[in-house]
């Protein structure tokens, strides 16, 4: 039993970063355009020494324009998505718990196909109303799972699969029915897809809301640790439980909305990258925090890489990739357990 | 006390400052290059619609064009503007010079840093395959995409003339255009006074799909003296076989990139439920045509003529089938 | 005057076999009442209830299932408000008292919820700490060496470093006792801690409790149906029968025999043990006269 110091904390958080560092120094290198080393380490260093006029306009429009903002997006995503995966499994007392448990992403993909149908035109619609969606979930399956005035775990669980089958089952009705032909993007988003080039500002957004909704889930990261203790333990223990409930509900929900109003779905990061986590680090919360969340942010940036290589020109949405390697490693990490 | 509480707030303050620093440089960067712009050559522009309503700015002089749709690739090469295609998509396999050209990707998902790197003048989609995100994505990195939208077979007409005039290939267009009015004029003429042949048009086989009443398909077979049994507001709808043979069709009409093994897999459909009921099925009134059908381009023309041969060649004299079918 | 100020008054007293110090749980008319939507009359769980406990005090809520002895354990946890009357720690109301505050003072020691992670005894000692820190704390050295000493003084320190669900029911009870003692509360609460421990085990539990009351000044509270043990352990008996407090007092005092036989509904024989403990005999192989009121037994 090693203590859980601070010390201890910012090296494994620091271990992790320079991971995702390499990580994101590959994604740079990788790609359908090919780009060597030496070509890349010298324009990085030009911008980072202020000479940003001095840099090669292919450096610019490939890296900068276009996979800089991509490997960012999928660091926040991964982050979020997997911040939101602990969250929930503590919230839910449930180790099967991921992000999308409650029905968000489907509230979510209904927002966006409301908004392709009614405003197909306007930028930003579709994180928009996948946002809205999103937000809307989340206060119908509050209300739902309240009991007594409080949030109940299990009723809680109960009253976001029920919406999940039910949005979806709209959505089916939808998709089946209207002739659009916008809404054939859709498959693509429901999926999972970080290929959809963003403005900055709703990257400077996401950053913000991220940086906000998990640092609120950090301040109760010792509550959650004893929380999955049992709440009746929790609470003789000193806990608020309510409070801490509501605060990690709205956090964590609002983390999966953020991710999901602009990537899709991606599946089995939320799942996943907590318990590998848990097996590396150990389950305290106050570090599982943030090394889910920097684990995330790698395992999206690798699956986004691999999506945007494998098989290059064709880019397959990333949501394939994290299933293709998620499912196998969920049976394995399942078998572990029960082993 | 003080110790934890110094703690919580040396925490919160090294993971905002990491934030702020990973995020400087980058944003100095991206700032610089967006106000820049990227669009090559520094040309001049000018503003035209494009045929789903988008207002696009577009230089002067194209050059340099990438297709995102068999359909648009076919197109600008009837036009004779196949040397200004630096890129298509893996799809793109008419004529048989569009599969020499660097791809992109697939019409759904390809790569934008290729098209980047292929650096385009132009970039031309088409509404019924590409997806608005993958315009938009083209947009935010400087690319100007132009979408056409032909959903009829007189749309198809307007486009590629449309397209000649935006790539300074007029007399082109012109030519081309007028050359299959022409043809199809001819049709009409020898299908004069006969009654349209009922047809169902098999898109898919499981699930079945067939051709609702809007699309260019349903037109194309009009022209061919074709009438579709099916009766839907939906684009591509998902049919009950049993309606279908409820009102016994007079041809099944299928169509394949390779319609020699497509002959083989019609075959099997022979003996599956319900599609044995079909008498057309039964006695070989079927006709398997080339991909041209389903693609809103110049080799439309083909296939319609392909079809009206097939269904009433009493009316075409001795022309064979096999001269136009090419793909 | 909080809680430490009073302890340290109370130490400098002149010592006695029993210092008798001053109240330290006082439950003044306590009721609570369970109220349904449907029903206009709300449903008494436990009426009216009094009685005090000191420190160094080991009190036994005794009674047959369903007669409100949890309720009365929530009551002076502070879990619940009483629905009439007072329940009060040193003076304090313990349902007004803020939840982390309450923790520091009471420890209760319940059925535990199974376990969703793993977690390694000696951390889930080390959560008892968890009221004395705050939020973006790491615990300090001290809070490790309380928790050590905690699973010294329940005899567990070889368990630090095993997993939870792997040692026995025995063996888990006793670091639930342990992580309570690290929470280093005045008022240590156990509602039916002896239930799945043969009879080994609970005649330790029992004794290492009132070791712990005379060492660490604790008072201790326990709810139990165990008529041997409470007569053997208590210092204090509270007696409840469906919801009603019968008799409150020394195991000699509340252990009389057509009371007991009413309560639990057994035939039951009550004889005076060493010290003036009562000792509890069944007798399995008697009639239990329905008509109580008619005396004696027969042979």
């Amino acid at each position: 039993m090693r203590p859980l110091t601070l010390r201890r904390m910012l090296w494994t958080c620091g271990l992790l970063c320079v991971t995702l560092l390499a990580v994101v120094v590959l994604a740079l290198r990788l790609g359908a355009v090919p780009f060597p080393l030496a070509d890349l380490g010298q324009n990085i260093l030009l911008l980072i020494t202020g000479h940003p006029e001095k840099v090669s306009t292919d450096f610019r429009l490939i890296m900068v324009d276009i996979r800089l903002p991509r490997i960012l997006l999928g660091i926040l995503v991964g982050a979020a998505l997997s911040v939101a995966g602990a969250s929930f499994q503590a919230l839910l007392r449930n180790p099967l718990a991921d992000p999308y448990v409650l029905g968000v992403s489907s509230g979510s993909a209904l927002g966006v196909i409301l908004a392709l149908l009614l405003a197909p035109a306007i930028p930003l619609m579709t994180p928009l109303g996948a946002f809205l969606g999103a937000v809307a979930t989340i206060a119908a399956v509050y209300l739902m799972g309240r009991r007594e005035g409080h949030l109940d775990s299990g009723t809680l669980l109960l009253a976001g699969i029920v919406s999940a089958s039910f949005l979806s089952a709209v959505i089916m009705f939808l998709m089946t029915t209207l002739a659009s032909r916008d809404l054939r993007g859709i498959a693509f988003w429901l999926m999972g897809d970080l290929s959809t080039t963003l403005p900055t500002s709703l990257l400077w957004t996401l950053l913000i809301g991220f940086i906000l909704a998990a640092g609120a889930i950090f301040t109760t990261a010792s509550d959650l640790n004893l929380l999955l203790a049992g709440e009746r333990e929790a609470m003789h223990l000193g806990v608020e439980v309510t409070r801490v409930k509501l605060v990690v509900y709205i956090s964590a929900s609002l983390l999966t909305a953020l991710a999901v109003s602009v990537s899709g779905a991606i599946g089995y990061v939320g799942l996943l990258v907590p318990h590998v986590m848990r097996l590396l680090f150990g389950s305290d919360y106050r570090l599982l925090i943030p090394t889910s969340a920097i684990g995330g942010a790698i395992a999206v940036v690798l699956a986004d890489t691999l999506a945007r290589t494998i098989v290059a020109p064709t880019e397959l949405p990333v949501g394939a990739m994290t299933a293709m390697v998620g499912a196998p490693m969920f049976i394995y990490l399942l078998r572990r357990r029960l082993a | 006390m003080m110790e934890s509480k110094l703690r919580r707030r040396g925490i919160f303050f090294l993971a905002l400052s990491f934030a702020v620093f990973l995020a400087s440089p980058l944003a100095r960067a991206a700032r610089q290059s967006s106000s820049q712009g990227t669009l090559p050559g520094g040309s001049a522009l000018r503003e035209v619609t494009d045929e789903t309503g988008r207002k696009v700015s577009i230089p002067l002089e194209i050059r340099r064009i990438v297709s995102l749709a068999p359909n648009v690739t076919e197109t600008l090469f009837a036009l004779g503007l196949g040397d200004r295609v630096v890129g298509d998509t893996n799809f793109c396999d008419y004529p048989p010079e569009a599969k020499n050209r660097p791809h992109v990707g697939g019409p759904i998902d390809p790569s934008i840093e290729q098209i980047a790197a292929l650096h385009p003048d132009l970039v031309v989609a088409t509404r019924a395959i590409n997806r608005l995100p993958t315009v938009r994505s083209l947009e935010q990195v400087g690319i100007p995409v132009y979408a056409t939208d032909p959903r009829s077979v007189e749309q198809m007409l307007a486009s590629t003339e449309g397209l000649s005039r935006l790539l300074g290939a007029d007399a082109a267009g012109q030519a081309l255009v007028s050359s299959m009015r022409r043809r199809l004029a001819e049709v009409q003429t020898r299908l004069a006074g006969v009654p349209p042949t009922s047809v169902f048009f098999v898109v898919w086989d499981s699930p079945t799909v067939s051709t609702g009443n809007d699309t260019f398909i349903a037109d194309a077979l009009k022209y061919a003296g074709a009438r579709s049994i099916i009766d839907s507001s939906l684009d591509w709808p998902t049919v009950s076989m049993e309606e279908v043979v409820r009102q016994q069709p007079e041809y099944v009409i299928f169509y394949s990139a390779t319609p020699a093994e497509k002959e083989s897999e019609v075959a099997e459909l022979r003996h599956r439920r319900v599609w044995s009921d079909l008498e057309a099925l039964r006695q070989g009134r079927v006709v398997v045509l080339s991909e041209a059908i389903a693609r809103p381009a110049p080799s439309l023309v083909d296939a319609i003529e392909d079809l009206a041969h097939t269904l009433r060649p009493e009316r075409f004299g001795a022309r064979s089938l096999s001269s136009a079918g090419g793909h | 005057m909080n809680a430490a100020e009073s302890m340290a008054a109370q130490s400098t007293s002149t010592p006695e076999a029993r210092p008798r110090s001053g109240v330290r749980v006082n439950v003044q008319q306590a009721s609570f009442a369970h109220v349904t939507r449907r029903q206009s009359a709300p449903v008494f769980t436990l009426e009216a209830t009094s009685f005090q406990a000191r420190e160094r005090e080991l009190v036994a809520i005794l009674g047959p299932n369903a007669s409100g002895k949890s309720t009365l354990l929530r009551l002076i946890a502070g879990s619940i408000p009483p629905l009439s009357g007072r329940v009060e720690l040193d003076g304090f109301e313990t349902s007004r008292l803020e939840t982390r505050t309450r923790a520091q003072r009471i420890a209760m020691v319940q059925q535990e919820s199974p376990l969703v992670f793993p977690v390694r005894a000696g951390d889930y000692v080390l959560q008892g700490r968890h009221p004395h820190g705050r939020s973006l704390w790491f615990e300090s050295e001290e809070d490790y060496a309380i928790a050590a000493n905690a699973l010294a003084q329940v005899g567990a320190e070889h368990l630090r470093d095993r997993w939870m669900h792997e040692i026995s029911g025995g063996e888990k009870q006793r670091i639930v006792l342990a992580r309570a003692l690290a929470q280093q509360p005045l008022l240590l609460l156990l509602d039916e801690p002896t239930l799945h421990l043969d009879i080994g085990a609970q005649v330790e539990l029992l004794a290492r409790l009132r070791r712990l009351a005379e060492e660490n000044r604790y008072t201790v509270i326990i709810v139990t149906h165990e008529l041997s043990l409470a007569a053997e352990f208590a210092d204090q008996v509270v007696l409840l029968h469906r919801g009603k407090c019968l008799r409150v007092g020394t195991p000699a005092e509340v252990y009389q025999r057509e009371l007991l036989e009413q309560v639990f509904e057994a035939p039951l024989d009550i004889e005076s043990g060493p010290e003036g403990r009562p000792r509890v005999i069944i007798q399995g192989r008697r009639e239990l006269r329905s008509n109580l009121s008619s005396g004696s037994s027969s042979g």
